[in-house]
């Protein structure tokens, strides 16, 4: 089964000038997309898994697709994550050949470990273009790596079995077309940047990345690109308000607006929807493991909101099955993850129920009347910085290896409707000046606690653990 | 390179990596300076604010913007311009 590439590979042959991809003034069309991605791919062996290390958006969208289509597993990086992380993730995902662009291939040296190859984007002239390889339905698309509350980021494998499925469920839903346009607002660490291009492509519509610092000038962007369909974290829409670039009808190319990774307030929904107002809203869960997104709810401006004012998750895909264990979601089905890269990471996250194998989410939620699912919270100690997974035990864990840390604990509060680290430590005062570079040398930016806070003793609870509640009152502004 | 102390205070504000007794590396990408694409954002208004600037579109999004250096290198040309 390469359908998904084997779709691609037909729009380059029927329409070869179309846009495929807008990033910044340059347009590549689907003849250079897939011209680009076969010549490329020559170099890559089935199976074989190959970093895609690139500042350049363009690449980073070139080089995923290139390594798919020659049935190697994609396995994206980001050049601003500290050298040691991107390390451990080649070294986890067995990559030795990694997708660069002129900055990529600059950094790629930095980063420990054995050698690399570093591989340059072929140029897609010369003859037609060779078809992508067969792939079967186990075989690994691409692996993401997550937050890991034991330290170290957490592999998980996608399979294209897994990957069409979501495509599948998706498009039935959006039912996107030739001529639409869709926006990448997502870096390609975080698993929803795989929905532009692979929603997009295999029906011959466009994708425009939207640059650096571009929500300044949205409206603009979306006008000038003619995007009809709007994917972000919900946190983007705080963000616009607060600016003062969601003004009304501004966006009004827009007839699909999806959003995911977090939770989406009514009062945020109905903020987009005036800038947007010929605009469907989409709220999408589903964690990595789960394949992009595995529910979705269409949002009723018209409706009244939920009690707590979230908007609910909406019912999963078809094909999906789910069970309530003590409230925490758990998923099965074809979209499920067939374990992590590392499989003493699966111990407590697959549920084995009469022969099925369940993912748990974690996440708490409830049944609507409608059939659908509720977001209530989470069972552990993982949190959403602007949709980014965090596991605040792996941000400890990073804190605890820094020599003049005794002890510490990570908390979150809200600030301005936005989730903030918030980290206590024992040692040192004068050290809280110097944790923020010395932890950005160990995690990614987003991981980095805004604040530091020395304190004599963390407050314990009855079981002798941090109790967090207490701590995040005494660290709270 | 030197800027004046109303651009250092405001890059001070976001470049959360950078501890008080350091300098701020004029050539680093604002990730790495612990500022997220977020906090630019915020940055490019408090610059416009700051300066009285008006920042043209075709600026913001380039390579104009994508450190220090380069930021302040782009508003020295704008303030240049207006006066």
């Amino acid at each position: 089964m390469s359908d998904l590439l084997d779709r691609i590979h037909r729009v380059a042959r029927e329409s070869p000038a179309r846009p495929a991809l807008v990033v910044g003034e340059t347009t590549i069309t689907y003849a250079d997309l897939v011209g680009t991605a076969a010549r490329t791919a020559a170099s890559l062996a089935p199976g074989q898994r190959v970093g895609v290390f690139a500042q350049d958006s363009g690449v980073a969208h070139l080089g995923v697709l290139a390594a798919m289509y020659a049935g190697a597993v994609a396995v994206p990086l980001n050049p601003a994550f500290p050298p040691e992380r991107t390390a451990e993730m080649l070294r986890a995902a067995g990559a030795e050949t990694v997708i660069v662009d002129g900055p990529g291939e600059q950094l790629l040296p930095g980063v420990p470990g054995s050698p690399r190859q570093s591989l340059r984007l072929a140029d897609p002239s010369g003859g037609p273009p060779r078809a992508p390889r067969a792939v079967t339905a186990r075989d690994l698309a691409y692996i993401m790596f997550t937050s890991g509350s034991t330290g170290r980021p957490k592999g998980v494998p996608i399979t294209h079995g897994n990957l069409a499925h979501f495509l599948a469920s998706a498009q039935q839903h959006h039912r996107i077309e030739a001529s639409d346009v869709l926006v990448q607002t997502f870096d390609p660490t975080f698993d929803l940047f795989m929905f532009g291009p692979f929603m997009a492509w295999p029906v011959g519509a466009g994708l425009a990345v939207l640059p650096p610092r571009g929500l300044v000038r949205l409206a603009a962007f979306v006008e000038r690109n003619g995007v009809t369909t709007w994917f972000s974290v919900p946190s983007t829409i705080r963000l616009l308000r607060r600016i003062g670039e969601l003004r009304p009808a501004s966006l009004s190319t827009l007839k699909r607006s999806l959003f995911c990774g977090e939770a989406l307030t009514h009062e945020d929904a109905l903020a987009w929807h005036g800038a947007a107002p010929r605009s469907t809203v989409d709220n999408l869960y589903g964690p990595t493991e789960l394949t992009i997104a595995c529910t979705v709810h269409r949002w009723d401006p018209a409706a009244a909101p939920e009690p707590n004012g979230v908007v609910p998750i909406g019912a999963l895909h078809p094909g999906l099955d789910h069970v309530l264990d003590d409230g925490e979601l758990c998923v099965t089905g074809p979209q499920t993850t067939p374990g992590y890269l590392t499989a003493a990471d699966d111990g407590s996250r697959f549920l084995d129920l009469a022969g099925r194998r369940f993912y748990r989410t974690g996440d708490r939620v409830s049944r609507t009347p409608d059939g659908g699912l509720r977001y209530l919270g989470r069972i552990d100690h993982q949190v959403k910085v602007r949709g980014y997974r965090v596991e605040l035990l792996e941000v400890e864990h990073a804190l605890r290896g820094i020599d003049a840390v005794a002890d510490c604990a990570v908390v979150t509060t809200d600030e301005d409707g936005e989730t903030v680290l918030i980290a206590a430590y024992r040692g040192d005062p004068a050290l809280a000046d110097r944790l923020p570079a010395l932890l950005a040398a160990r995690l990614p930016e987003y991981m980095v606690p805004q604040r530091f806070h020395p304190v004599d003793e963390l407050p314990l609870n009855v079981n002798g653990k941090v109790d967090r509640p207490v701590l995040a009152g005494v660290v709270a502004r | 390179m030197t800027w004046p102390p109303a651009f250092e205070d405001l890059l001070r504000r976001h470049c959360r990596f950078v501890a008080p007794d350091e300098p701020i590396d004029p050539d680093q990408a604002w990730p790495v300076l612990g500022v997220d694409s977020f906090a630019t954002l915020i940055l490019i208004l408090e610059l416009e604010e700051t300066f009285g600037v008006n920042i043209p579109d075709s600026l913001l999004t380039g390579t104009q913007f994508s450190t220090p250096g380069s930021m302040w290198a782009t508003l020295g040309e704008l303030l240049a311009d207006q006066r």
